[in-house]
C-alpha cells in the first residue's frame, strides 16, 4: 500500500494539486491499514501540503512507524519527530477540495498517539470552556497537569472571565442575567429547562471513571476553617445595655443591698418580751422536786399531803374543808 | 420620668435583692420568741389549772384527760371530768382569782421564782368554810394535784402546772 501511495504522496506535497491525483490518494488510505485510524473523507482538507508530508514520513520506510505499529495493530505510540518534508502544495491542494478542517490531532489521538501538536491552536481556552471533544479534552487536561506555564496561562483566563463577570455585575448591577439571552439566542424555548440535562450524569461519570468519591470531609474542612460562625444579630434595641459595665453595677447593688441591712439595723435596746414564751411540758413533781413549805387552814379543815412513793407519783395534796364543793 | 438605662435595670434588681433583707430588719418580734435556755429565767410564769369532777360511780375518763389516765386511776374515785381549764402568765408578787364553783374560789400567787424553782401560794376559800392556804416551792416546769373533798358528793382535782 505504501509503494502505492507513497508516489502519489509526493506528488502531491511537490505541489502537484490535481483532483483525481487527490482522488488516487484517498483511494489508497480508504484501501490501505490506515483506513481504520484515520477519517479519509476528511484528511487533507486543511493543511494538504502539511498533511501529504506527514503522510509521506508515517509510511517511506523506515520512517513508517505509523503503519507499521498499526499493521501490527502493536498500538506502541509513534514518533512523529522526523522533520516534515517542506514545500510541498498538498495542504493547499486538499484545502481547494474540501475546505479547512483540522483532522490530524483527532487521528492521532484516536490511534493512541499524543503528539505535542495534536491539540487544536485556542485549545486552553476551549478546554476552559469546556469545549473539547472528550479525547481532546483529556489530552489538553494531562497536558495541563504537566506544564505549569499552561496552568498558569489557564488561571490567567479564569481571571479574565471572573473579572469580566465583575465588570458586569458593576455596570449592570447584580441581577443581571445573561442566561436568558443566550439560551433564546441558541434557540432554547426554555431557558430554565436544558432538554437532556441530568446532573445525576456528572455524578455518574465521576463514579465511573473514579470511583466513589468522598470529597465532604476535606470541603467541609476548608469552608470550616474558613467561615465564620452564623449568628442571629438581632435588631440592636435603642437601649442597649452594655452588659460587662451592668455586671459590675449589679454586683456592686447586690452587695450593697445585703451589706446596708446590717450596717443600718438597729439593735434592740431592751430584751426580748418572754412573756409569750411556751413552757416545756410539764411533768408531775417527783418527790425531791417540790416542797411544801407551809400550810395554813382552819379548825374544821383537814389537809393531808401525800408524797408518791413512786417517781411516776405525784404529790398529792388532800384538802378537806367541810364545805360541800 | 424616663429612668436612665442603667438605674432602670439596677431598681428592680435591687429592690428584689433589698426586699428580704429590709423586712427582716424592720420586721417585729416574733409572736412566739425562740425556747429560751434553761439558765435563762423569764420574767413570768405560765400557770395552768385544770379543775377536774371526780366521782364514784359511773366509769370513764374524759378524753381531755386521757394523759392524766394513769394517775387518775390511782385516785378512789370511778370518773373524771374536765370542767374548767384555766392559763396565766404572772410575774413574781402577781396573784389570779379563779371561781371553781358557785361558793369556792382558788387565789394564785406567786411569789417567786429562779432558775430551777418556783415559790406558788396557793389559797383555797370557800363562803362556809375556813380558808385553806399553802405555799409550796416546786421544780420548774412541774405539777402538782391538790384534791378537794366535797363529802359523798364526790371531789375536785386541781392539777396545777407551772411552767416557765
Amino acid at each position: 500500500m505504501t509503494d502505492r501511495l507513497l508516489p502519489l504522496l509526493v506528488r502531491l506535497a511537490a505541489g502537484e494539486n490535481d483532483p483525481a491525483l487527490i482522488a488516487q490518494i484517498r483511494a489508497g488510505l480508504a484501501t490501505g491499514p490506515l483506513a481504520a485510524a484515520m477519517d479519509v473523507d476528511v484528511l487533507f482538507v486543511d493543511d494538504v501540503t502539511g498533511d501529504a508530508a506527514a503522510l509521506i514520513d508515517m509510511l517511506s520506510p523506515p520512517g513508517g512507524l505509523l503503519g507499521e505499529a498499526i499493521a501490527r495493530e502493536a498500538g506502541e505510540p509513534a514518533s512523529l519527530g522526523e522533520p516534515f518534508a517542506p514545500g510541498l502544495p498538498i495542504g493547499d491542494a486538499l484545502r481547494a477540495e474540501a475546505g479547512t478542517v483540522e483532522v490530524a490531532a483527532g487521528v492521532l489521538v484516536a490511534v493512541g498517539v499524543t503528539p505535542v501538536d495534536a491539540l487544536p491552536e485556542g485549545w486552553i481556552s476551549a478546554l476552559l470552556d469546556r469545549a473539547l471533544p472528550t479525547q481532546l479534552h483529556v489530552l489538553a487536561a494531562e497536558r495541563v497537569m504537566r506544564e505549569p506555564t499552561l496552568r498558569h496561562t489557564l488561571r490567567q483566563m479564569a481571571d479574565v472571565g471572573r473579572e469580566v463577570r465583575e465588570g458586569i455585575t458593576r455596570e449592570a448591577g447584580p441581577t443581571v442575567s445573561l442566561w436568558a439571552g443566550v439560551a433564546k439566542e441558541i434557540g432554547l424555548p426554555d431557558a430554565e429547562e436544558v432538554v437532556g440535562w441530568d446532573g445525576s450524569l456528572i455524578r455518574e461519570a465521576v463514579v465511573t471513571t473514579a470511583g466513589r468519591v468522598d470529597v465532604t470531609t476535606k470541603v467541609m474542612d476548608t469552608i470550616r476553617r474558613d467561615a465564620r460562625a452564623p449568628e442571629l444579630l438581632d435588631e440592636e434595641p435603642a437601649n442597649s445595655v452594655n452588659w460587662p459595665v451592668m455586671l459590675v453595677l449589679a454586683f456592686a447593688a447586690a452587695a450593697l443591698m445585703v451589706l446596708l441591712p446590717r450596717l443600718t439595723a438597729v439593735v434592740p435596746a431592751v430584751a426580748p418580751d418572754l412573756s409569750g414564751f411556751v413552757a416545756q411540758p410539764v411533768a408531775f413533781a417527783a418527790a425531791d422536786e417540790i416542797n411544801v413549805d407551809r400550810i395554813q387552814y382552819g379548825g374544821n379543815a383537814t389537809v393531808y399531803v401525800e408524797t408518791p412513793e413512786s417517781a411516776d407519783a405525784p404529790l398529792i395534796l388532800w384538802i378537806d374543808d367541810g364545805a360541800n364543793l | 420620668m424616663r429612668w436612665p438605662t442603667p438605674i432602670r435595670w439596677i431598681l428592680p434588681l435591687a429592690l428584689s435583692l433589698a426586699a428580704p433583707a429590709s423586712a427582716l430588719a424592720q420586721q417585729p418580734p416574733p409572736a412566739h420568741p425562740a425556747p429560751v435556755m434553761p439558765s435563762e429565767v423569764p420574767a413570768k410564769v405560765e400557770i395552768r389549772v385544770q379543775v377536774i369532777r371526780a366521782t364514784k360511780g359511773g366509769a370513764g375518763v374524759d378524753p381531755k384527760l386521757s394523759s392524766l389516765a394513769a394517775t387518775l386511776a390511782k385516785l378512789p374515785f370511778d370518773s373524771f371530768t374536765l370542767v374548767q381549764e384555766e392559763s396565766y402568765r404572772i410575774a413574781d408578787g402577781a396573784a389570779v382569782e379563779l371561781p371553781i364553783s358557785s361558793k369556792r374560789v382558788v387565789r394564785l400567787r406567786l411569789g417567786s421564782h429562779n432558775s430551777t424553782e418556783a415559790r406558788v401560794e396557793v389559797t383555797y376559800t370557800h363562803e362556809d368554810a375556813d380558808p385553806v392556804d399553802m405555799q409550796v416551792s416546786i421544780k420548774r416546769n412541774r405539777a402538782f394535784l391538790s384534791v378537794l373533798k366535797g363529802g359523798d358528793n364526790g371531789a375536785l382535782l386541781l392539777k396545777i402546772d407551772v411552767g416557765y
